[in-house]
């Protein structure tokens, strides 16, 4: 039985109709075609799907979607002004914080939603806030460099 | 030297702004009108005859479209060579090992798709299993590949110089035994495909493969078609490793769905199903036995190896060779021998990982290194100096080093990690391991083994670059952006990366082995010159000059030595277009054509030119209550020849650096005894994460390759090689504890001291 829902993502309101069990990263992806956020092991452990709700960031993999209604969800698509990138993906551009980019999108989110309550951190809570999302390709040391740079280009 | 405008610049790479914005479609994004949901059906054994597959249920549920078995193929194997065709698209006859896909649906939708695979029936007769080498090799054993009469799928012995006169002429003789476990390849993106097939019978894939040529031929092949009635297209890829280069039954079972249906068919795997039974590194049991002076110079090498390596030996008969051709390398050794043995079994099938099973041999050697170094007393930076290879060398096998700047590496990585200090002032529980390693830049190896670039020129002056190396996240399009821009004297804004397609792209044998910066890196150059050398002829009466005295530079077209006797390069592009008719496009091919096709049995040849170097320290910190170990600083002096893009090319040296810390401390894919993966999912399968990743510095060691464009090597699998042997050597120098058998776990390591004290 479809449920008649209500999501605000990146500030546009969609009235949706989807089934109850529907997880907000299939609705995300699959009804309203935001790709951007990535869906690898949909069991909260890789991180790839994290978005932010009310500016916090979560596992989409494991909100079901009814739950994020009268929250205020932020994709990746949601960040830059036109082509104006926010300072945090100006950032992993800029220290080549990006190989393969799957897990691009999560880290960009998680790195935002850190930032905005730890203006001045150091790298060792950089390093255990994106702790939650899998990296393969960069060792992550570059990703850490373009974190503690967003921060600095904010003070 | 000369000096350069874009190669050797940190350059942005040419989708860092795709990818950060969320724009980068993988083959898990894409959708086609009327598309359908692929699921698979996975066998719960690991060794088990087929008796009977009943799809009646599946079929009849609304929703279902088709299903498929393995008997929906024409039955031909394929495989990396014409004497190793050992697998088939799904199985026929028996199941091989757990999780293997053994029926597939399409549906309407993903849960229709599930749920019908909860309808289909299998009968198994289920068959003990192989699950070691030992399991493999004992007298009696069951077969595992239907198509070969014996579980050793392949072997590799070869003998170089005079081993007996090396270990006779040895002032010091040392043998141990290696072990390394099953791991699992650990890239984020999960397999997927969207396969399409039009009213012609021609199929379009795209999938998230690592080397496309290699799906389709073997994809053409299984399916018995010609080549072109395939075409593959590659969409952004979530990262390889070396796990993503055949075809799996993911691809096939898409195809065949949707030539059966007519409809698009899409395929996404959901991660456990990857850790569960897709490539994974085999499992190595080794024996070495070193020889060396009483300064401790190597005198000689005697060397075995068992891999068990899965039910079918894909990318592994290569594997074997690797692991005995670089024992010969980095260290200088004149006389080794070497016994090699692939083995089938009934794991997961196996293909390699980053840094192949040099990242193994590796570990093996500078693991013994560091104990002969520890029985003699010798310093463990001036045992590797003592045995470095030079310039100019000549290994035992043939391998021939035209530049290498390990020395330099070495020096800067005990500089960096602060080597000499620590001897002073030892901290306890803290210590520091090196190894070495050498990579080379891209076998030659049967088949089609060239790399081909084209450059098609705009009539606004830019210019689309598209060649048969694929971008899997290593950043190869940029190199090859900038090495374009360079050739042509052009901002790197002029070049435009354009698609991975079967269709446009002319042919590459694949993205494995470092080989793209400089095999497809040489045809960019090539492309370059073509381009230069039409326009040339073009441009060269208009200024009086003959068209081998036109020079590129700086967007100018001009009479050599003479800047201002010329026009714009979009002038002479306009008169190329406008006054000749004539839409110019560049193209170029390279492949190493005076090395040897290798022989893999008998190890005979110098198969590559381009040897990378590296030297890795890592400072490691053990935890005597927990046996936790700690990695605090990795320093890499990294020997890559001319850095086409530094930023880049520390990217990689970190990545395949923290990539095989995981495969050193704690990753392992566990199996029950029948063969049942046991930890087939992130919450159990632990890879690093930013917080076990130590801090990292790369020292760029500047050399100029003779044969490498711009004097580059191929670059980034040499850390992966170097990490493990650094970092038990580093766990020894801590506490005196010396672990062989990977991964280190803190259970060893508590044992290891246990047992020292005990003593």
């Amino acid at each position: 039985m479809k449920q008649d829902i209500t999501l605000k993502v990146n500030g546009i309101e969609y009235h949706l109709s989807i089934e109850p069990q529907r997880t907000l990263v299939e609705v995300l992806r699959d009804t309203l075609g935001l790709t951007g956020t990535k869906k690898s092991c949909n069991e909260g452990e890789c991180g790839a799907c994290t978005v932010l709700m009310d500016d916090k960031p979560v596992a989409s993999c494991l909100v079901l979607a009814v739950s994020a209604q009268g929250k205020e969800i932020t994709t990746i698509e949601g960040l830059a002004k036109d082509t104006k990138l926010h300072p945090v993906q100006e950032a992993f551009v800029k220290k080549t914080a990006i190989q393969c980019g799957f897990c691009t999108p999560g880290m960009v989110m998680v790195a935002k939603a850190f930032l905005a309550e730890n203006p001045k951190p150091t790298p060792a809570q950089v390093r255990k806030a994106i702790s939650g999302n899998l990296c393969r390709c960069t060792g992550y040391q570059q990703i850490v460099d373009a974190i503690m740079a967003a921060a600095e280009a904010n003070t | 030297m000369k000096t350069y405008s874009v190669v050797g610049k940190s350059v942005e790479r040419t989708d860092a702004r795709i990818k950060v914005t969320g724009q980068a479609y993988y083959a898990g994004d894409l959708t086609a009108p009327g598309m359908l949901h692929g699921k698979i059906l996975r066998s719960p054994l690991a060794h088990g005859r087929i008796l009977n597959i009943d799809t009646s249920k599946a079929k009849a549920l609304p929703g279902v479209m088709a299903v498929i078995t393995g008997r929906d193929f024409p039955g031909i194997p394929f495989g990396t060579r014409p004497d190793i065709r050992d697998q088939l698209p799904m199985p026929i006859t028996k199941v091989h090992h757990f999780g293997e896909g053994v029926a597939a649906v399409a549906a309407v939708d993903e849960d229709t798709a599930e749920e019908a695979l909860d309808l289909i029936k299998v009968d198994y007769e289920e068959l003990p299993v192989v699950l070691t080498a030992e399991d493999a090799l004992a007298p009696g054993a069951p077969l595992v590949n239907e198509f070969k009469n014996s579980n050793i799928a392949y072997a590799s012995d070869f003998m170089f110089g005079d081993v007996e006169k090396g270990f006779k002429e040895a002032y010091y003789i040392k043998e141990e035994k290696f072990s390394s476990q099953r791991v699992s390849v650990g890239f984020i993106e999960p397999h997927a495909c969207l396969a399409q097939v039009d009213s012609t019978g021609r199929i379009l894939l795209q999938g998230s493969k690592q080397s496309p040529y290699i799906t389709w031929r073997h994809m053409c092949r299984a399916l018995d078609i010609p080549l072109s009635k395939m075409r593959i297209v590659n969409p952004f890829v979530g990262g390889g490793f070396s796990g993503k280069h055949d075809p799996f039954d993911v691809d096939f079972a898409a195809v065949r769905l949707a030539q059966i249906t007519g409809r698009p068919v899409k395929i996404v795997l959901n991660y456990d199903e990857v850790l569960a039974a897709y490539r994974q590194r085999n499992a190595m049991d080794a024996k070495l036995r070193i020889g060396v002076k009483k300064n401790g110079e190597i005198t000689a090498l005697y060397a075995e190896n068992i891999l068990e390596g899965g039910p079918i030996s894909g990318i592994g008969p290569f594997n074997i060779y690797y692991f005995g051709a670089f024992l010969n390398i980095p260290y200088k050794i004149p006389a080794i021998e070497y016994h090699g043995k692939l083995v089938y079994s009934n794991r997961a099938p196996c293909g390699t990982v980053r840094g192949q099973e040099i990242v193994l041999a590796q570990f093996c050697i500078d693991s013994l290194l560091h104990m002969v170094g520890e029985d003699l007393g010798i310093d463990q930076v001036e045992l590797r100096a003592i045995n470095a290879v030079p310039s100019n060398w000549v290994c035992a096998n043939g391998i021939v080093v035209d530049v290498s700047g390990l020395s330099e590496c070495i020096e800067k990585a005990s500089e960096k990690i602060g080597w000499k200090e620590s001897r002073k002032e030892k901290k306890e529980g803290r210590g520091i391991g090196f190894s070495c390693a050498s990579h080379p830049s891209g076998p030659r190896l049967g088949g089609h083994f060239g790399s081909a670039v084209m450059l098609k020129l705009l009539e606004d002056g830019q210019v689309i670059i598209t060649q048969g190396a694929t971008e899997i996240g290593q950043g190869s399009n940029t190199v090859f952006c900038q090495m374009a821009a360079e050739e042509l004297g052009l901002p790197f804004e002029y070049i435009i990366q354009g698609v991975s397609d079967s269709d446009t792209t002319i042919f590459d044998s694949g993205m494995f082995g470092d080989r793209a910066t400089y095999w497809d890196g040489n045809a960019t150059i090539a492309a370059a010159r073509d381009l230069k050398k039409q326009l040339a002829e073009i441009v060269a009466p208009s200024l009086n000059a003959k068209p081998e005295e036109i020079e590129f530079e700086n967007k100018r077209v001009f009479v050599r030595g003479e800047p201002a006797r010329g026009m714009d390069w979009l002038q002479a592009v306009r008169k190329a277009y406008y006054e000749k008719g004539a839409p110019l496009y560049g193209r170029g091919n390279w492949a190493a054509l005076d090395i040897d096709i290798v022989d893999w049995k008998t190890g005979k040849g110098n198969l590559v030119h381009g040897l990378d170097f590296i030297a890795t320290a890592i400072e490691v910190a053990v935890d005597r209550e927990t046996g936790q170990v700690e990695l605090i600083k990795a320093v890499h002096g990294d020997d890559a020849g001319q850095p086409i893009n530094p930023a880049m090319l520390e990217g990689q040296v970190n990545g395949g650096s923290a990539h095989m810390s995981g495969h050193a401390l704690w990753e392992e894919s566990l199996y029950d005894e029948k063969g049942r993966v046991l930890n087939y999912s992130w919450r159990d399968y632990k890879q690093p994460t930013a917080m076990d990743a130590p801090e990292y510095h790369v020292e760029h060691i500047h050399t100029h390759d003779p044969y490498g464009p711009f004097g580059a090597k191929g670059a980034g699998e040499a850390s992966s090689c170097s990490t493990i042997a650094a970092i038990a050597n580093g766990i020894y120098d801590a506490i005196g504890v010396r672990i062989k058998e990977l991964p280190i776990t803190p259970e060893k390591i508590l044992k290891g001291l246990k047992e020292k004290e005990g003593k």
